[in-house]
């Protein structure tokens, strides 16, 4: 079928980018997986963090993710890219200056990343941590690769993509739409923005983002990966080139609508949360057909599980991806969300799939790449047995010492009495619960790194005893055929599929029949499947033709993820717009927001003060999210412990949203007034001294920083741009209503003998959690109705 | 805890009858896909890609398996 005329081309496959990508793994690797063991030895033992600002858990922890995600398994992903691409199309990459550009362009955002989380340089959003300056960066190396990738695809000399270059496909198309829709921000300074989302908008979008990098970073091009080189190994075809279709639709169609099931049981409207319920369930299908596709292509083979370590790592790998993905619709259950969410369940959901699936498919890949890019042997058989054994009891203990803990907190938690009550109503008593089950992932977790030492020094001796080696050979050339894009995307199955998928989403538009765009839009993956293979032509059927055509195969995988990505985000941006207020009170100035307050409840959507906007910088600079939720779910067990359920008004305001996603302490979302200042302020210099037993940080160094507030100022026009309702007074006496505002702070202060100065960051800490949950607090003596206060 | 999410909604029946439908049809485009399509040598060749290229096979093992 390939259509050849009597020239030849000479191809040299560029592999040095993929030495040098390989090496950058196994660095980044041992990097991401050592600063996995920090952390997790600060939260068996709160001394680890060693009373250093930069070496605090919540700056920590989002360097750790970042490693182990993008540096870690993305120099892995780019790795296995660029060498399973290059032969699956039997062409050299398309230029050297872009692989290079984007080689050192990207290990470059990693050393940026390194040197600014720990500095609390953040925006405050899981997995998308990092500042304006290094997300332009991410992005125009992005572009660097994805212009490498698809000029590549021009020049092949294979006229049909194998399965592994689609997901490939789908993953740089959706990456770039996830990244720049989720870092859209309006930047403050050279090293600070402001989200251009609020509240349920901004929770949307970035977990919208948040579980597509999972499912577009961290398993479509791993599948890839797994689709070329698990054949590779066992000297197999894939079981299944049939499945392989089915598998990759679906599960592209599938996975951009299941980010909600992060925010299950919240104040998100209930329609987003049922949508990725479901959707989620959809999941199970598709992973387990890749799963399985994957698995059996060791018929025959399975003889080598006994000798080859590769083989051991991906049939390991692929174990976890299959449980991952059980596991992962299952916890999208509400009722099974309820229990595990916040939990240690999670944290061992997460790590199941990325220490199991992600870190095995690149132990795997590694040995068996690396000797072939260096011409020689593995140095040695054994020591990748051993790090096979380590590694696979380090995970082991990992995720279920997270089980055990995880589940024993959600029963913790919800436990009652006999009376209705709360049986453990004291937090920090779950929490010491915990603490076995922490040393004991501790303990894994240092297993799996040495497991990963032990590769690091095996590949390194395999990379000294080799020398570099250069693959070239003569084929023929490729002479473009077949339809031509636009007979493609306007062919039956396309023009069938679109006309269904854009009338059920104006059903569920309508409000009416919400359930039953549901039920319609999987119809159309089942009439599309049934047409693509329905619609031959020639003797080539119609999914046959499409993978002759890279463009119109981009550009359908682009269809397919805006389609749930559309539905889900555009209504929420809308109607956040629109959110109807109770008890509607105009701003008319933060500084007599407060005397005003007919109830403080009333008020609770009025704006941040200056002081509170400060304090809420420094939240989210500190990373306290990590650790701390601010969304109270409808049960009785947490509105009995925090107060009532979180509402969406509440959190109009707040950009980042705060909503958090782990509770290694308590939920925050009304903890304003629950205690007075000097409480705060004793918890944030030693915990231990207020909750005996917490395995929090000391916070001392904000007793001596300070706030500047011409800063504040500055970014509140910013946020006034983007839509908080600052008067021009609010803004102007920014600075004065600050200070006023940290003066009766710290006056309070005083009275407990406590001395500190009213621009401390300490101070507009305690504002912003003294607020949170709240209405106005009083911010200017002027202002102050001490009538009030007293009622209060 | 089954009735406290879905008591009180009629809409709720749907994504769930949208579930068995779904869990259905999939079923379906399986069996279609792998009983209903002729054998195509095509696919096959498409299957066997990733062995047909220039890397042949270089032994991994060495010399401290005994």
């Amino acid at each position: 079928m390939q259509s050849t005329n009597a020239m030849t081309k000479h191809v040299v496959y560029n592999d040095e980018v993929v030495r040098a990508f390989s090496i950058a793994t196994i660095v980044w690797s041992v990097v991401g997986l050592l600063l996995g063991v920090i952390v997790a030895a600060q939260l068996s033992f709160w001394q680890a963090n060693l009373d250093t600002s930069w070496l605090s858990f919540g700056r920590l922890r989002p360097l750790h993710t970042n490693a182990a995600i993008f540096a870690f398994v993305g120099n892995m992903m780019f790795a296995g890219i660029y060498y399973s691409t290059q032969r699956l199309l039997k062409a050299r990459l398309a230029s050297d200056t872009l692989s290079w550009i984007h080689f050192w362009g990207y290990q470059l955002i990693i050393v940026a990343a390194a040197i600014t989380l720990p500095a609390g340089l953040t925006q405050g959003k899981e997995y998308a941590e990092l500042i304006w300056p290094i997300d332009l960066a991410v992005v125009v190396v992005w572009v660097v690769f994805a212009v490498n990738f698809f000029w590549t695809l021009g020049i092949r000399n294979e006229r049909n993509l194998y399965v592994a270059i689609w997901f490939y496909i789908a993953t740089i198309v959706t990456i770039a739409v996830l990244y720049i829709v989720n870092n859209l921000a309006v930047p403050t300074g050279l090293l600070h923005s402001y989200s251009l989302y609020f509240g349920v908008q901004d929770a949307l979008v970035q977990w919208w983002y948040g579980h597509n990098a999972v499912a577009f970073f961290l398993t479509t091009p791993i599948l890839g990966i797994m689709y070329y080189f698990l054949p590779k190994a066992a000297e197999r075809p894939v079981y299944s080139y049939r499945l392989s279709i089915v598998h990759f639709w679906t599960l592209v169609f599938i996975y951009i609508w299941a980010g909600p099931h992060h925010l299950l049981n919240t104040s998100l409207p209930e329609w987003a949360q049922t949508l990725g319920m479901v959707f989620s369930l959809m999941l199970w299908a598709p992973s387990w057909g890749g799963m399985l596709n994957g698995l059996f292509t060791l018929r025959g083979a399975w003889d080598k599980l006994r000798t080859d370590p590769v083989i051991k790592f991906y049939v390991v790998a692929v174990t976890f991806y299959g449980m991952s993905t059980f596991e992962g619709p299952l916890l999208s259950i509400k009722s099974v969300n309820a229990l595990g969410h916040y939990t240690d369940w999670i944290i061992g959901h997460v790590h199941g799939g990325t220490l199991g699936w992600n870190g095995f498919m690149a132990a795997g890949m590694l040995y068996w790449l690396v000797p072939r890019l260096w011409g020689t042997k593995l140095a040695s058989i054994k020591l990748a047995d051993a790090h096979f054994w380590i590694g696979t009891f380090g995970i082991l203990l990992y995720v279920v010492s997270m089980w055990i803990s995880g589940v024993s907190q959600g029963l913790f938690w919800q436990a009652l009495d006999g009376e209705g009550f709360l049986k453990y109503p004291d937090f920090i008593v779950g929490l010491e619960g915990s603490k076995i089950m922490y040393h004991t992932r501790l303990f894994g977790g240092i297993l799996y790194l040495a497991g990963f030492l032990l590769m690091a020094v095996n590949l390194t001796q395999t990379i000294r005893a080799g020398k570099a080696a250069k693959v070239e050979f003569d084929t023929p050339a490729l002479v473009p055929s077949g339809p031509g894009f636009f007979q493609l995307l306007f062919s039956p199955p396309v023009v069938l599929s679109a006309v269904v998928i854009l009338g059920s989403i104006a059903l569920g538009m309508a409000g009416v029949l919400t359930g039953i765009v549901v039920l319609v839009l999987l119809e159309v993956i089942v009439v599309a499947m049934v047409l693509a293979y329905g619609a031959r032509k020639k003797g080539m059927n119609w999914h046959d033709m499409l993978e002759g055509h890279p463009l119109a195969f981009s550009v359908l995988v682009l269809v397919a993820i805006l389609i749930g990505g559309m539905v889900e985000l555009i209504p929420t941006v809308i109607v956040n717009r629109n959110i109807p207020v109770q008890n509607a009170v105009e701003h008319t100035g933060v500084a007599n927001a407060f005397a005003n307050a007919p109830d403080e409840y009333d008020y609770v959507q009025q704006p941040y003060s200056p002081l509170e906007v400060s304090g809420r910088d420094i939240f989210v600079r500190e990373g306290c999210y990590t650790c701390h939720s601010q969304q109270i779910r409808p049960f009785r067990d947490e509105t009995l412990r925090y107060g009532e359920p979180s509402t969406l008004l509440e959190s109009r305001y707040d950009t980042p949203f705060q909503w958090g996603s782990k509770r290694t302490g308590p939920d925050l979302a009304r903890v304003g007034g629950k205690y007075p200042n000097s409480w705060h302020y004793l918890h944030m210099r030693n915990p231990r001294d207020t909750s005996p037993g917490s395995n929090m940080p000391n916070y001392a160094h904000m007793i001596d920083g300070t706030v500047d507030f011409t800063v504040t100022e500055a970014r509140m026009r910013i946020l006034r741009k983007l839509g908080v309702p600052y008067t021009d007074e609010d803004i102007e006496r920014a600075i004065d209503l600050a200070t006023s505002q940290g003066r009766l702070i710290a006056d309070d202060l005083a009275t407990a003998e406590i001395d500190v100065t009213p621009d401390a960051e300490i101070v507009a800490l305690i504002a912003y959690l003294q607020r949170l949950g709240r209405g106005p607090q009083p911010v200017a003596p002027e202002a102050l109705d001490l009538t009030k206060v007293e009622g209060k | 805890m089954y009735k406290e999410f879905y008591a009180h909604s009629d809409l709720m029946i749907w994504p769930l009858v949208g579930l068995a439908i779904f869990v259905l049809s999939f079923i379906g485009v399986l069996a279609y896909v792998f009983f209903g399509l002729r054998k195509s040598r095509e696919m096959d060749r498409m299957a066997s890609l990733p062995l047909d290229d220039d890397t042949g096979v270089i032994p991994t093992g060495d010399d401290d398996r005994e």
